[in-house]
């Protein structure tokens, strides 16, 4: 039988509980992408419930890398959107993948900072809500 | 504890990436206050692109120091040497506020690729 490649979305969500430390990420794709041609990340849940508003442009830096940490495709901005005409566009990518690769990548939370949040202990507040957000890869399956 | 030249010659070899160049690189952050013990500064940052730096004196920072880079980010919450961490792009150190001492060393394995 003829193989067919289509396009999927793939998300990959993590999520962050404490405002200082930084979040790893570190999967392996699933061996049937082969190309990778948009990527967005998008703040999922949890913000909402520290922010007064409903839209703040940075709630943290995230960097990616991809092929076994042999490509850094370089840091994308993370904001908070609720509005109704948030963008839900993809950055432009072309990234051929190895088969079963690593996604490699951190994510460093920039928003809520404070001892207001985070005590001098380390440990959370009430006023601090883990959130999540997710990596939506755009990309052309095999499957 | 970790062999940083063996690490580093696996890391490379598995990105099919042949190594140039490699030494160890002290790094010294210097915290200046001023007369009446506010702190002025307590970081520092430099350019390391088109290289690696691998820390290999994570044991001996500060707990809380924090490390910026373009690939990676580390807060120091613990001490062990059986990590090896790596950065690559413009690097910070940021050492703790709880730091008051007036200096402090990172050592780096600093690889150029060929």
């Amino acid at each position: 039988m003829m193989s067919t490649t289509r396009i999927i979305y793939h998300p990959v969500p993590f999520i962050i509980r404490q405002p200082l430390t930084p979040v790893t990420i570190n999967t392996v794709l699933p061996g049937h992408i082969r190309k990778v041609i948009g990527i967005k990340a998008v703040h999922s849940a949890g913000v909402q419930f520290m922010a007064t508003g409903n839209y703040l442009p940075v709630i943290g830096y995230l960097s990616l890398e991809f092929n076994n940490k042999r490509y850094h495709f370089g840091h994308l901005d993370v904001p908070f959107d609720n509005r109704a005409e948030a963008s839900d566009a993809f950055l432009d990518a072309a990234i051929d993948l190895a088969p079963g690769s690593l996604l490699t990548g951190n994510y460093e939370n920039k928003v809520f900072t404070g001892t207001d949040y985070q005590k001098t202990d380390g440990t959370v507040t009430g006023k601090w809500s883990n959130y999540i957000v997710t990596i939506y890869l755009k990309a052309l399956s095999d499957d | 504890m970790i062999n940083v030249e063996d690490y580093v010659e696996r890391q490379m070899q598995r990105r099919e990436t042949e190594i140039a160049y490699a030494r160890i690189l002290p790094v010294v952050v210097r915290r200046i206050t001023d007369s009446t013990g506010k702190v002025l500064n307590n970081s520092m940052e430099f350019d390391a692109y088109n290289q690696y730096w691998y820390l290999v004196n994570a044991y001996e920072l500060p707990i809380g120091t924090r490390i910026t880079s373009d690939t990676n980010v580390l807060l120091l919450e613990a001490h062990t040497n059986d990590t090896m961490e790596e950065f690559w792009g413009k690097i910070t150190i940021q050492l703790p506020d709880s730091f008051t001492g007036s200096l402090c060393q990172a050592l780096f394995y600093q690889v150029i690729p060929k």
